[in-house]
């Protein structure tokens, strides 16, 4: 999806059909133009730490966005999550939490975890359109990141 | 579970003189298989409703989303009949989404374990009343509160089944514009805590006064007023988890009444000596 540029948003999502839907969205307000999608955790940890399929990623940055599904194959989301924020590489990225489970303990852990934010996705329509536009216009134009470190470790 | 069987353990060695040891230990036996037996169902329960928000909302997703963009994107390519069949799909899948999420909200009632607290009663209801003025409309609600010692129960549930009997009244009382009546009031009785939300709305015929409280019944048409029977369901399961009960009357175009009774319970020992609980 995207060559050489930064990739902005990492989608992490195993339903081809929902990351369909997500992208369809995000490219309808220009926010899909530098997302790197993968559908499992240990792609989205191997894209993350530059390993595997991604050793030689040569990007300078993190993505501004980490959209995670949480029930995924083999890694799951809330794994993914905890690599993510123990990890001083990583711990500062935006991580939102996109799942259909509104489940008390997957809304707890993915807080106990240290989730920017827990957002569930919607089944209809008009609100999944709404939803996904709003997270990507808010975490890509209104959201402040810090700024980039050299060496994060 | 677990504390009210180490209370008839302790009871039971308390009262039985030392003869009695292998009846209870084979009531032990009972009570521990029951309890293996209820954490079996209780896990059950836990996977149809993780697999319900997970598994079954995901393929509605792409029939709702998918139709949709056909429907906007590719209505050319379909005649008129080819509209409305599509149509007559994405109703379907609309109303199946609302039973899916019918099914959760029952579900996770179901398995909620009541958080009980010592709170104030009067203020609860203010809470509640405030919370529903939105959607009041033109309906006339007043609250009855007898005087009351603060109550020991699950404020959150109480508070959840509290605006479901009154989004439920307004609904029904809807229609009748500044007629529309609500009264909620509450009373102790004896070692019960009485609450009755009464409206003199549509009502229901008293003959199917206890399908009211069962998931997905309802006794008026879809036309005639949205729902899902989801709503009376959640508020039975949210009293009976705390030991209380529901139940309710009506007559046809005469308003319905909807009451729950909960029961005055322990804190620790606290309430216990005062009551003569235990001594």
């Amino acid at each position: 999806m995207s060559d050489g540029a930064d990739i902005e948003i990492l989608l992490v999502e195993d339903n081809p059909d929902d990351a369909e839907l997500t992208l369809r969205v995000l490219r309808e307000r220009k926010l899909a133009n530098r997302l790197q999608w993968v559908r499992n955790g240990a792609d989205a940890l191997d894209f993350l730490f530059r390993r595997g399929a991604y050793v030689g990623r040569s990007a300078r940055e993190n993505p501004r966005l980490i959209l995670l599904d949480l029930n995924l194959p083999k890694v799951s989301g809330i794994e993914v999550l905890a690599r993510i924020k123990s990890d001083p590489a990583t711990r500062k990225l935006p991580v939102v939490v996109l799942s259909s489970s509104t489940h008390d303990k997957d809304v707890l852990d993915s807080y106990n975890l240290g989730v920017n934010s827990y957002v569930s996705k919607p089944v209809q329509f008009e609100e999944f359109a709404r939803v996904v536009g709003e997270l990507g216009m808010y975490w890509l134009l209104l959201n402040y990141p810090p700024a980039p470190q050299e060496d994060a470790r | 579970v677990a504390d009210a069987t180490g209370r008839l353990r302790n009871r039971s060695r308390r009262h039985d003189p030392p003869e009695a040891g292998a009846h209870i230990r084979e009531l032990e036996q009972r009570l521990g298989s029951r309890e293996r037996d209820l954490a079996a169902i209780a896990e059950v329960l836990e996977a149809l409703s993780h697999a319900i928000a997970h598994e079954l909302r995901a393929p509605l997703r792409a029939i709702d989303n998918f139709s949709q963009i056909l429907l906007e994107r590719h209505a050319g390519a379909l005649d008129e009949e080819g509209v409305r069949l599509l149509r007559v799909v994405r109703r379907n899948a609309g109303r199946m989404g609302s039973l899916v999420s019918g099914v959760l909200a029952f579900a996770q009632a179901a398995q909620r374990e009541p958080i009980l607290t010592r709170f104030r009663f009067d203020a609860l209801a203010a809470e509640v009343l405030q919370a529903s003025s939105d959607s009041m409309g033109r309906t006339r609600v007043t609250l009855r509160l007898a005087p009351m010692p603060d109550w020991y129960a699950d404020r959150a549930a109480v508070r959840e089944v509290l605006l479901e009997l009154l989004a439920n009244a307004l609904k029904f009382t809807g229609g009748r514009g500044d007629e529309g009546r609500i009264e909620i009031s509450c009373r102790v009785v004896e070692t019960e805590l009485i609450c009755a939300v009464s409206d003199n709305g549509a009502g229901f015929e008293q003959q199917y006064a206890h399908k009211l409280f069962r998931l997905f019944q309802r006794l008026h048409d879809a036309e005639e007023f949205d729902g899902l029977g989801v709503g009376l369901a959640v508020v039975r399961r949210l009293i009976e988890a705390q030991g209380g009960r529901v139940w309710a009357s009506g007559a046809p175009g005469d308003g319905a009444t909807i009451s729950f009774a909960l029961p005055r319970r322990e804190v620790g020992h606290e309430v216990a000596d005062s009551d003569g609980g235990t001594s």
